[in-house]
């Protein structure tokens, strides 16, 4: 495995990507992630990955501050944002070039659109696969086989986060991928519940702790102390270990041709019932009207008015969508998914929508439309 | 009632649960009488916190509580607090549709269904305080009411009368001051008490964040918002009548917790503040507030208050001694991560000691605490503590409004109500306490150019 992804590194490598936010001063840099067989997961499932770019170091707190925060300056439309917290999400932990941290998926997964939509280009979170593929970068060993030098962990943090890229960086030339922050990945727990899934360990985790393959949910006393009824959606009140980093498809070229191509996409049956902890149940259907074949659709699914209109927060910002991906190729879960949708093809979808709170009505409506997608080679 | 309440009763901070206790050697007791031990809870104002409040008292343990009655002025805020706790709590939220009271009197009709020994919860903007908390003792039950509890000098004076009558029944009082049972803050005062860090000379606390809440208010949709009083409701921050502004509700705690650690109250305070950017905005606050506030002994308490986009935020409270400095809230309200250092600069190198973590979650531990002193009928209110933590806090806010100094004698005794008319409130159709100009501005305060008292001069009515 490893002498394989060796090889595959030296034949198929490029320059790192400095990437600039628009109306800031502030940049981050892309790292290409060759594709190649990957293992991950316990017990291990083995996928074969496209290649992929992946940020060098956990999303910073400076950047991420600009999303949730200074909305006047750096605006974008239809991009929804956190609710400003009451206490600052960082904590005691540190500010500039450290990993954002406490935030919940929605918030990462937010970033991600807030800087596509600045950009031009497509981030997401990484998959669980890819986070692994990138992580291992090459290894077979259940861990780094030296934590020191590649991590901040219990044993050498000092019980806080570090500035990004400050320790060795891996074979892929990536940094902080064990250690400093857990990371959000894209896809939940199996089932289509809320269970983000977590990777990496983080400045609390021991060395004997720090895998590959280790997974973790949200604590719930990660949340608990959030005074309020229902709990954010946004932050976690304890959550000054959780950051994430981000993943552009290699060919990111050509958002203009692919939102067009977004048109011939159809969305069916779509139906809401009852799920888990007042959560919507939504289950649809995607069909790919067009002559492409596609390895990736993301569908954002909300709640609407009467009339149609979507509604993707409610009166105090709490977000009343998810996101599902019927196709996505590089994701190492069961299912069809992994198989790119053919022209003329049609897959089924679920997943559960999170319940709003403070709207005018009460909402049973759902709507759903196509926000991402990436053509098959 | 206001010559006896000169600031020398109001020096420490911590005498009133000790008065509490005297009072009640002859007072009739109040143990729970509707058989068994469940203890019946009511919510009033099912907001977020409220909701939250409800979800608190439910997580108790040492016996069966069970959440009986609802109310509200929002039909739809008591859909979703009920859909949020029964998902939560399924086996003990109780609550029947005939139980889900909404409108201007449903207060009347939750507190109606309990009985001895049960609780309600007032968590309405804290302008309603008073009348409600007269009803419960009425009815004598138990009550829990969220900070702040005042918002100004006659609603003190009247929570403090009304708070003697409580007493006298026996009615076990706790108020949303929760930082007070945090369990590494009560290790801290009991270090500083003993010397470890010497005697205070002063004190300071930030919080800074952007505009949360309701504090930033843009003009009433009328086409959405069809009653201008549910507006203000809804929008309590945005207006002093209802919450003390964001000042008050804000900014509570942190003085709170400096004042419990300096084991006083201040005397005086003379305060700053302004607004930046107003924008569409057409609320009553100011976007930033610096409060110095006076103890006899000529202790400062400095306060920082920060609401703008783009800064960065800091959340801190500490306190510096003749032997060494405290942290008193090292990010948020919890955990507070206290912490004593043998110098000022409060360098790890310098610590003498930090409370272990993780640490109690306060919000928790206040419901155990009450519900305690419930179940084992143990004397337990809070109110004066509340009374005179949110009268401090209205000091500091009137000074920065008015532009003058504020002593505590003048506040407390001070004539003007803002919450004139709250009691004759009852449909949306009933007069707001506050009117837009004819350009959609609701009063602000504008020191040096309006005179006088903080309130009728400045908020109308």
């Amino acid at each position: 495995m490893m002498v394989l992804c060796a090889a595959a590194a030296a034949q198929d490598s490029k320059a790192n990507e400095t990437i600039s936010i628009p109306g800031t001063d502030l940049k981050f840099e892309m790292v290409y992630v060759p594709g190649g067989k990957a293992r991950s997961g316990e017990p291990a499932t083995e996928v074969e990955l496209r290649p992929f770019w992946m940020s060098k170091t956990e999303v910073t707190w400076e950047c991420f501050v600009k999303y949730f925060e200074n909305r006047k300056l750096v605006k974008v439309d239809g991009v929804t944002r956190p609710s400003p917290p009451y206490e600052p999400p960082h904590g005691t932990m540190g500010t500039g070039a450290h990993p954002a941290v406490g935030m919940r998926w929605h918030g990462a997964m937010g970033y991600c659109e807030w800087v596509s939509t600045l950009t031009g280009q497509r981030f997401r979170l990484p998959t669980d696969a890819e986070w692994e593929f990138a992580a291992r970068a090459g290894s077979t060993a259940a861990g780094p086989e030296k934590a020191d030098e590649v991590a901040w962990i219990k044993e050498n943090a000092g019980a806080k986060t570090h500035l990004t890229g400050t320790k060795k960086p891996n074979a892929f030339g990536l940094c902080d991928l064990m250690g400093n922050v857990w990371e959000y990945s894209l896809e939940f727990y199996s089932g289509p519940e809320y269970r983000p899934v977590l990777r990496g360990g983080a400045w609390s985790t021991p060395a004997a702790d720090l895998k590959f393959a280790a997974r973790q949910e949200i604590k719930p006393e990660w949340f608990e102390r959030d005074p309020n009824r229902p709990r954010s959606m946004w932050w976690l009140t304890d959550g000054p270990f959780i950051g994430f980093r981000l993943v552009r498809f290699a060919d990111a070229a050509g958002k203009k041709d692919q939102d067009a191509y977004a048109g011939k996409l159809e969305v069916s049956e779509l139906k809401a019932a009852e799920g888990t902890k007042g959560n919507a149940r939504v289950t649809g259907k995607l069909k790919n009207g067009g002559d492409r074949a596609l390895d990736e659709v993301e569908l954002t699914v909300f709640y609407t008015e009467d009339d149609g209109k979507p509604v993707y927060e409610d009166g105090k910002a709490r977000p009343s969508f998810s996101k599902v991906w019927p196709v996505l190729v590089n994701s190492d879960k069961a299912g069809e998914q992994r198989a790119p949708l053919k022209p003329g093809e049609t897959r089924a979808f679920a997943l559960e929508v999170p319940q709003p709170f403070e709207t005018e009505s009460e909402l049973t409506k759902v709507g759903a439309k196509v926000s991402a997608l990436q053509f098959s080679k | 009632m206001s010559k006896d309440l000169s600031r020398r009763d109001f020096l420490r901070t911590t005498g009133s649960l000790a008065a509490a206790s005297a009072l009640t050697a002859s007072a009739i007791p109040n143990v729970h009488a509707a058989g068994g031990d469940t203890v019946q809870v009511a919510l009033v104002g099912c907001g977020g916190r409220g909701t939250g409040a409800a979800g608190d008292a439910l997580s108790t343990t040492g016996g069966d509580v069970k959440l009986v009655a609802m109310a509200d002025v929002y039909q739809n805020r008591l859909n979703s607090s009920f859909k949020s706790l029964s998902g939560e709590h399924k086996e003990k939220v109780k609550v029947p549709e005939d139980n889900k009271f909404l409108g201007f009197d449903a207060y009347k009709k939750a507190i109606d269904l309990l009985g001895k020994g049960d609780v309600v919860i007032l968590t309405t903007p804290c302008g309603f305080r008073p009348i409600m908390f007269k009803y419960a003792i009425e009815k004598g039950v138990n009550v829990f009411m969220e900070k702040p509890v005042t918002v100004d000098g006659v609603s003190s004076r009247k929570m403090l009368e009304l708070n003697e009558e409580a007493k006298k029944k026996n009615i076990k009082v706790g108020v949303g001051l929760m930082v007070r049972h945090c369990k590494g803050r009560q290790a801290l005062f009991e270090r500083i008490k003993g010397g470890e860090i010497g005697d205070i000379t002063s004190m300071r606390a930030y919080r800074i964040h952007p505009p949360v809440g309701s504090a930033f208010s843009e003009p009433r949709d009328a086409g959405k918002e069809k009653s201008e009083l549910l507006w203000q409701i809804r929008r309590f921050h945005s207006f002093i009548w209802a919450s003390g502004g964001l000042f008050s509700d804000f900014y509570i705690h942190q003085i709170d917790e400096c004042c419990w650690m300096k084991d006083a109250w201040p005397v005086s305070a003379e305060a700053f503040g302004g607004r930046h950017y107003r924008g569409n905005n057409v609320d009553q606050n100011f976007d930033n507030y610096t409060v110095e506030y006076n103890f006899a002994d000529g202790t400062k308490f400095h306060y920082y208050g920060r609401h703008l986009n783009g800064c960065p935020s800091k959340f801190f409270s500490g306190v510096h001694g003749t032997k060494g400095s405290a942290i008193v809230s090292a990010s948020g309200h919890t955990p507070g991560r206290v912490r004593t250092f043998k110098g000022q600069k409060m360098t790890d190198d310098e610590q003498i000691w930090a409370f272990p973590q993780p640490e109690p979650n306060p919000y928790r531990v206040e419901w155990q605490d009450l519900l305690d002193a419930i179940r084992d009928n143990k004397p337990y209110n809070e109110v004066e503590r509340g009374v005179k933590a949110s009268l401090v806090t209205s000091m500091g806010r009137m000074s920065a409004h008015t532009g003058q100094l504020i002593t505590y004698d003048q506040i407390l005794n001070s004539k003007h109500e803002l919450g004139a008319g709250i009691d004759e409130m009852t449909s949306p159709e009933s007069a707001a306490p506050v009117k837009a100009n004819d350009k959609g501005l609701y009063p602000v305060p504008e020191p040096g150019v309006k005179h006088g008292d903080e309130w009728r001069e400045y908020y109308g009515g």
